[in-house]
């Protein structure tokens, strides 16, 4: 179903009216198309058929007239006929769903999935009246604990296998199985695991029953009095849709939407538990300021004063370049809209930027041609070089996994064994500064580079790329090369970079980066995140961290540290960060869910941002906050809400002419669109958008209302309209960035080069405040071929000691690891030790000797 | 009709014999003779050809011809052949005794079929609770890789073939091929859906596979010495060539014998004394299963119809996996069906809603009628229960249900409620079994 361009069309017959189908698709799919819904609970449009539950047998034609057949999986031939409403249909469907019942308890008043449960509805719509069952049915202990967030009921569990598929061939996570036979199987997991999945939560939307539920939802809700804001996704910048759903003031859940172009309804569990922190006793909800040593809750007009005061003073004092803003990838796109308005325009400062982590800079994302999802899933071939994608983009990873199984190649430039390299046909063992340096210089790596490409039968042109920093220690000048010299060396190629950050893409389209304006208009350039934390060391300033936090999120640790004592910090944030003792100011920011706006995904997909509730306490959107500081300093910004913010945007910067707000949550554009709308979107075929794909039209309203429209037509209909003309897309030079040759060096006596990673989990003050995901956060450790552990006389597991080249030592958990290169250390960040205190600013490679004591 | 006179032993000739199972015994009563002249003399089609003309029915249960089976294989580089040793339903035990008394016919049987098919490995899975039979058949399997009879280039022919003996896990389920493919790579064994994964088609691994019975297979050395003509004119009609049936219940030589098809009627295997030797004490047949626990049962006017496929299929059951089951007129007809649908309870795979849940539910309806909680109304919701599993309660069954297990469930429980509802209505209004 994924090529679009298949031009047979079957012809079949449903109740005896005239349906085209496309061929090998099965009658289930056809059927609904044409407005004809047959009910099912184990086929899920997203996954492989098995044909299980029996609930959507509908009377075919065949060469010996009618017969029940399971239409999940029966492919439509030319001249079917499908009969579903018969008497025969009927009494199957009854007899399926008495079936069910046999075993399943009709424990619904007290069951999360009531008013919401497909067996429930199905039951009501297609089920036999009253129960003629008067035995024991079959018991179970329950529920029991699958994983720290969900929880099983095997009682309730009508095995219809979609979990188990989802974990096997989705997730790629196969941690659970049925156990036992007939009607005492049970869903389980293995002896001595648990589902220790980031994608575990997926498995509990998609139950039809409530055999398995979230922990952090369970008992909170009944879904009937649940209300509902469509949103994205920010917990990284892959940008799912979801829908935020709440409740009398409180979000109570989220649930994946099925978005065809991009998360196909998953959401990792860092993003689906994300809410859980919403609500908690750590948020910061009342703006504050230092008085002597105390921080003291102040009401926002004293608050304001102290920030307006401190930016008449540093500007009075120091001139406005002692003034400068960090972070914001976390902010809506009016946010940081607002904020860089704010900054270059009314305090006069340049220095402003949102990618604290140093990842692939501006000027080469808006230099190369980007690809989109659609198309990086359609490629013959994409080459990844970036972190881990399933710790920094989970959701992608995902969509690799189905993608490799349709016939997409993965290369994989890795030093290390990633999540990828299982799925990529080939990896090239190199790190990015060895890859970026023979793309320079066309030495035997870019060969096989060039090789892996033309196996997949493509000599570049189709190739896309997706360059994200894959080592948190080495400086962004490495993956600026990287993707300039693949660039030139492959002019047909595009790009997906893995910067992770939420809306790290939107700040660098508003300007949010140094050397960039809004609208992707370059300007001179300005100190980075880096250089600015390094004056901030040494001279007075005035840093605005917006929703940052510096020492978490930023190498050497020790420069960190004495930038924030040296600077006066102003800190707006939902949370109270690490950062937050250093801050003079405190401004509460309003969370997720608490804020209208727009967003921008890694493609370059805007979409729209749900408002659920009301900020928490004294909290304020991020757009509000710069209005206000605005309004102190006497220079109101212009428009405070986000549409009319949004509407400036379009008006004033060519990138996003064309776009509407209202329009980006319409049912022309539910998941946004790709600015600038230049580029035609890949049509992935029409499929009705629902929260799960098993609500049934006329009993559970679809979660859009009106007829699923097919994205074929996605940019083509909006570059169309009037006035809409496209603009020329902002392109500026490939930048000429050169690497030291220190990148590549190999360290003596002993030392090991230092690759730095992050995992989803990472200590975070938002992760530290959501109560169960918090159980999950990700300890530090390194991981060393075994020789090292062996020459230091330490076990698998053990405490070692690193020493950095400057006396900097860190104690922390070492595992072995057979994979690794000879002379890598791989630390893996997370509570407990400090890795980052190794890194030293400004350096080409970091060493590290590793130590018993 | 009369037997051929003798009734040629095809496949039980060398059962009584000392070490029939060695490959000693088998090499000095003409084994493997047929398989050097099917790979010296014989193109793979002729050796199909005589397979074909011998209208050999598979014995396994469906009874579907060998030969036309083999056409329908779909080439491909790569495929397979697979020999269903799993006999797991109660009843029948005549594979059982092929693959412990004579393991080296059903081994050159499955080579000459491996090279008829073209396959360049061949598996016989086991029912894991034969523990003897595996033992011999895999010391079997090694005589012959010594004997020269598999491996590379058997007899000097260039005809190279594996064979590899696979004990299954103890799951009835694993005897349906397609969940014995499963259960053969490694999975858990669910039966494949149908389309796509017809065997023929979309086999093991994913290739072509045909899969054969192992008394199928102990047919094959025969057909290729003797022609496929000589094992046709044996039998009736379609119902070619001898066949086991396992006589079991209430008879007094309960066993299994190799008689002509279709020439004898069931009266006559029961009451012959060189077969069952008339009903245990002289007692009355109240019913009897002609084809497994799966078939729908027949009662004591269905006694002169003949062994052949055709007329037990035109009567409304089957000859199946050649098990017949007699009971006599002191049998509580509920209590047998309970007891059979006991056994499809506890086989049942679970994968699939209607048998899973079905198999219990009726189980559970069966054994509270006979141990005295049954209601009339009862004998109407487990008709209706069978029909949701199989509509219309027909023979051959339709089906809701993913394989046949599911129909297998309601040919005992509708059988027993149409022939003997009296016998129930005596349970419930009695509030308990007549019998005890």
């Amino acid at each position: 179903m994924s090529n679009p361009e298949t031009p047979a069309v079957v012809h079949i017959t449903v109740d005896g009216v005239e349906v085209e189908a496309m061929p090998g698709e099965p009658i289930i799919e056809a059927a609904g198309r044409a407005g004809t819904f047959i009910p099912r609970f184990c086929y899920h449009p997203r996954m492989r058929a098995v044909g299980m539950c029996r609930m959507c047998l509908v009377e075919v034609s065949g060469p010996r007239g009618f017969s029940l057949q399971p239409s999940c999986y029966l492919p439509v031939t030319e001249g079917m006929q499908v009969i579903t409403k018969s008497e025969k249909v009927k009494k199957a469907q009854v007899g399926v769903l008495e079936f069910l019942l046999v075993n399943h308890p009709l424990d619904c008043p007290v069951c999360d999935k009531g008013g919401e449960c497909p067996l429930q509805d199905q039951t009501l719509a297609y089920g036999p009246g009253e129960s003629r069952f008067v035995e024991e049915k079959r018991h179970w202990e329950k529920p029991i604990e699958i994983s720290k967030l969900v929880l099983l009921d095997r009682e309730r569990c009508i095995q219809c296998d979609r979990c188990v598929r989802f974990a096997r061939e989705v997730a790629g996570d196969p941690f659970i199985d049925f156990a036992g036979r007939g009607d005492n199987s049970e869903v389980s997991t293995f002896p001595d695991g648990e589902f220790t999945s980031y994608f575990s939560g997926n498995t509990v939307q998609i139950c039809p029953v409530g055999a398995l539920t979230a922990r952090p939802y369970r008992f909170k809700a009944r879904p009937w009095d649940l209300e509902e804001a469509e949103s994205t996704c920010t917990a990284c910048s892959f940008g799912c849709r979801m829908a935020v759903q709440f409740s009398r003031g409180e979000v109570t859940r989220f649930l994946g939407i099925d978005s065809d172009v991009v998360n196909n309804s998953w959401l990792c569990d860092l993003g689906r538990f994300a809410y859980e922190s919403l609500d908690s006793e750590k948020r910061l909800v009342e703006p504050k300021v230092r008085y002597r040593s105390e921080m003291a809750e102040v009401s926002w007009h004293d608050a304001m004063s102290r920030v307006g005061a401190h930016i008449r003073t540093f500007t009075a004092d120091h001139g406005a370049g002692s003034i400068a803003f960090l972070g914001g990838a976390g902010f809506t796109n009016e946010g940081i809209h607002s904020f860089v308005k704010l900054a270059k325009t009314t305090i006069g400062t340049s220095l402003f930027d949102a990618d604290l982590d140093g990842g692939v800079p501006a000027s080469v994302v808006f230099a190369t041609p980007r690809a989109t999802l659609a198309e990086a899933l359609a490629a013959k071939v994409l080459v990844v070089a970036s972190a881990d994608v399933r710790e920094e983009l989970p959701v992608l990873f995902l969509r690799l996994n189905d993608a490799v199984k349709k016939g997409l190649r993965i290369v994989e430039v890795s030093e290390v064994e990633t999540s990828i390299s299982a799925l990529a046909a080939e990896r090239l063992p190199l790190s990015a500064a060895r890859l970026a340096l023979a793309l320079q210089s066309g030495g035997p790596d870019a060969e096989r580079l060039g090789a892996a490409i033309a196996a997949a039968g493509e000599q570049g042109d189709g190739a896309v790329f997706l360059v994200g920093k894959s080592n948190i220690a080495d400086p962004a000048d490495v993956y600026a090369a990287l993707a300039a010299s693949a660039s030139r060396r492959w002019p047909g190629a595009k790009f997906l970079f893995g910067n992770s950050r939420a809306n790290i893409f939107g700040a660098m389209d508003l300007g949010a980066v140094p050397g960039w304006l809004p609208g992707r208009v370059a300007t001179a350039p300005s100190d980075d995140a880096r250089e600015i934390i390094a004056r901030a060391a040494d001279e007075p300033m005035l840093l605005f961290l917006l929703g940052a936090d510096p020492l978490s999120e930023m190498p050497d640790t020790a420069l960190v540290k004495s930038a924030l004592e040296n600077a006066t910090v102003v800190l707006i944030d939902s949370f109270e960060s690490g950062a937050a003792p250093y801050a003079d100011v405190l401004l509460p920011l309003a969370a997720y869910g608490e804020t209208a706006g727009t967003t921008t995904n890694f493609e370059g997909r805007v979409t729209r941002l749900g408002r659920a509730i009301v900020p928490k306490g004294q909290s304020k959107p991020d757009y509000l906050i710069a209005a206000e500081i605005g309004r102190e300093l006497g220079r109101p910004s212009g428009p405070t809400a986000p549409e009319e913010i949004f509407a400036e945007m379009a008006r004033e910067l060519p990138l996003y002419r064309g776009l509407a707000y209202a329009e980006l949550a319409s049912n022309r554009y539910p998941d946004g669109l790709v600015v600038p709308l230049e580029r035609k979107a890949i049509s992935i075929g029409a499929r009705p958008r629902r929260l799960d794909p098993i609500a049934t039209p006329g009993l559970v309203a679809p979660y859009h209302q009106g007829p699923a429209k097919p994205f074929a037509t996605e940019v083509g209909a909006a570059a169309a309209e009037p006035g809409a003309e496209t603009p020329a897309s902002p392109r500026s030079q490939l930048p000429e960035v050169s690497i030291d040759p220190a990148a590549v060096s190999v360290a003596a006596d002993g030392r090991l080069r230092l690759l730095l990673t992050r995992r989803l989990y990472r200590p975070t003050a938002q992760l530290a405040a959501a109560p169960i995901l918090s159980k999950l956060t990700a300890q530090a450790e390194i991981r060393v071929a075994p020789a090292t552990l062996e020459a230091i006389g330490k076990s698998d597991g053990s405490e070692v000691k690193l020493r950095g080249d400057h006396g900097e030592e860190v104690a922390v958990v070492a595992k072995s690891d057979k994979s690794l290169p000879d002379g890598v250390v791989l630390g893996r960040l997370g509570d407990g030790a400090n890795l980052l205190l190794l890194v030293k600013s400004g350096t080409w490679a970091t060493h590290v000797k590793v130590g018993s004591n | 009709m009369t037997q051929t006179d003798p009734v040629p032993k095809i496949v039980t000739s060398r059962v009584g014999l000392e070490e029939s199972w060695g490959i000693k015994t088998y090499l000095a009563t003409g084994g493997y003779t047929a398989l050097r002249k099917a790979l010296t003399s014989m193109t793979p089609e002729q050796v199909a050809d005589e397979v074909s003309k011998s209208n050999l029915l598979g014995r396994g249960g469906a009874g579907f011809e060998v030969g036309r089976k083999w056409s329908m294989l779909k080439p491909a580089p790569v495929r397979y052949l697979v020999i269903n040793g799993d006999e797991s339903e109660p009843a029948t035990f005549k594979d059982h005794m092929l693959i412990e008394n004579d393991p080296h016919q059903i081994v050159e049987g499955t080579l000459i079929s491996a090279y008829a098919v073209g396959a360049a490995r061949a598996f016989i899975f086991v029912r894991g609770e034969f523990a003897l039979g595996l033992e011999r058949l895999q010391a079997a399997v090694n005589e012959a890789y010594a004997h020269g009879a598999i491996g590379r280039n058997i007899f000097g022919s260039g005809f190279s073939v594996d064979l590899v003996v696979h004990p299954g896990a103890g799951a009835y389920i694993c005897g349906e091929e397609t969940a014995l493919l499963e259960s053969l790579e490694g999975k858990r064994g669910f039966p494949r859906i149908k389309p796509p994964y017809f065997p023929a088609v979309m086999g093991l691994y994913g290739e072509p596979t045909i899969v054969n019975n192992v008394e199928s297979m102990s047919n094959i050395p025969w057909i290729v010495n003797n022609g496929g003509a000589s094992f046709a004119a044996l039998g009736v009609g379609r119902s070619t060539g001898t066949r086991i049936f396992a006589l079991a219940g209430h008879v007094n030589r309960p066993g299994n014998y190799e008689v002509e098809m279709a020439k004898l009627s069931f009266r006559e295997l029961v009451e012959r004394p060189e077969y069952g030797g008339g009903m245990r004490l002289g007692r009355q047949v109240k019913a009897f299963i002609p084809g497994g626990v799966s078939a729908p049962w027949f009662g004591p006017d269905q006694l002169d119809m003949a062994l052949s496929q055709d007329d037990v299929a035109k009567a409304g059951s089957m000859l199946g996996s050649g098990s017949i089951v007699m009971m006599d007129d002191h049998t509580c007809m509920v209590r047998a069906a309970w007891r059979i649908t006991k056994f499809f309870w506890r086989e049942s795979c679970g994968q699939c809603t209607p048998c899973r849940e079905g198999s219990g539910w009726i189980e559970k309806m069966m054994q509270r009628i006979e141990l005295g909680s049954g209601r009339e109304a009862d004998l109407d919701l487990l008709l209706d229960a069978c029909d949701n599993i199989a509509p219309g309660l027909t023979w051959p069954p339709q089906q809701t249900t993913i394989c046949v297990l599911g129909p297998s469930i309601p040919s005992s429980v509708a059988s027993a409620i149409r022939m003997f509802r009296d016998e129930f209505l005596v349970h419930i209004k009695e509030g308990g079994c007549p019998y005890e």
